[in-house]
């Protein structure tokens, strides 16, 4: 199952993203933002690996989400700014 | 919708440039983007032996998005080359034809500056790509180049197993909205 993109519509609190499988909005009043972090990780095998995580960020907390070559939606909130 | 990203290696003093999002980069003495045998580094028997400058800058070709931002590029930390061959790195602003680094200076130097480690560069500490031409970068102009260059140098010390070295891994990452 090949992962989705994120779509991210709206701004600041009213930000709401998606993909086919999950959707991310905020609720009650902070400060928020939502942004895609996308990398190219150009392998040793001469391969180029597409990746991309959603980061919804409200009051400082970040909820990281990524799929996986599975499919799966891993999820991670942290205050760190982790890469891809 | 997204923005289409490539990461493009710069040749010659016309700075041609060379799509390598999915392909590799040969470190050589010529200053060119083919991945060949021609122009191998040289184990050397005194000093060191750099090869010529690679000249790496992400591109926008095109794709739908507002802005990008927060460009960093970094490695997995370990490298697999073996004993006596290093990869240096330094951002530059401005383009200059690639050269092959004075062996006076061990690190070699960009600018008069020292270079660094490349591996010292991971996850956890990327490499800043956006500094010096600072972002954030929007859509007008695309296709485009963004951010700043990153130079690399092999080294290759002295008493170094001769052969291809093993590919290493190399990622480019950004903020996009």
């Amino acid at each position: 199952m090949p992962a989705e993109p994120f779509d991210i519509q709206g701004e600041g609190i009213s930000a709401v993203g998606a993909d086919a499988g999950v959707l991310v909005s905020f609720a009650g009043a902070g400060d928020a933002r939502m942004f895609r972090r996308r990398a190219h990780r150009m392998h040793a095998s001469g391969s180029s690996e597409p990746i991309e995580m959603l980061v919804a960020e409200f009051d400082g907390v970040r909820t990281y989400l990524r799929r996986d070559a599975c499919g799966r939606l891993q999820v991670v909130v942290t205050r760190l700014d982790l890469q891809p | 919708m997204a923005a289409t990203v490539q990461i493009r290696e710069k040749n010659g003093a016309g700075q041609v440039a060379s799509d390598k999002t999915a392909g590799t980069i040969r470190f050589k003495k010529a200053d060119d983007a083919a991945v060949d045998l021609n122009n191998p580094l040289v184990v050397p028997s005194s000093l060191t032996e750099y090869s010529y400058q690679k000249w790496l800058r992400l591109y926008v070709a095109g794709g739908s998005y507002t802005q990008i931002s927060n460009l960093q590029v970094y490695s997995d930390g370990a490298s697999g080359y073996g004993s006596g061959v290093k990869l240096w790195a330094k951002t530059a602003a401005a383009y200059a034809t690639p050269a092959i680094p004075s062996t006076a200076n061990d690190p070699p130097q960009l600018s008069g500056v020292g270079m660094a480690d490349m591996f010292g560069f991971t996850a956890g500490a990327p490499l800043d790509m956006d500094n010096l031409n600072a972002g954030p970068f929007d859509s007008l102009g695309v296709p485009k180049d963004i951010g700043n260059y990153l130079v690399l140098v092999m080294e290759v010390e002295v008493g170094t197993a001769q052969g291809v070295k093993p590919a290493e891994t190399l990622t480019f990452a950004w903020d996009e909205i």
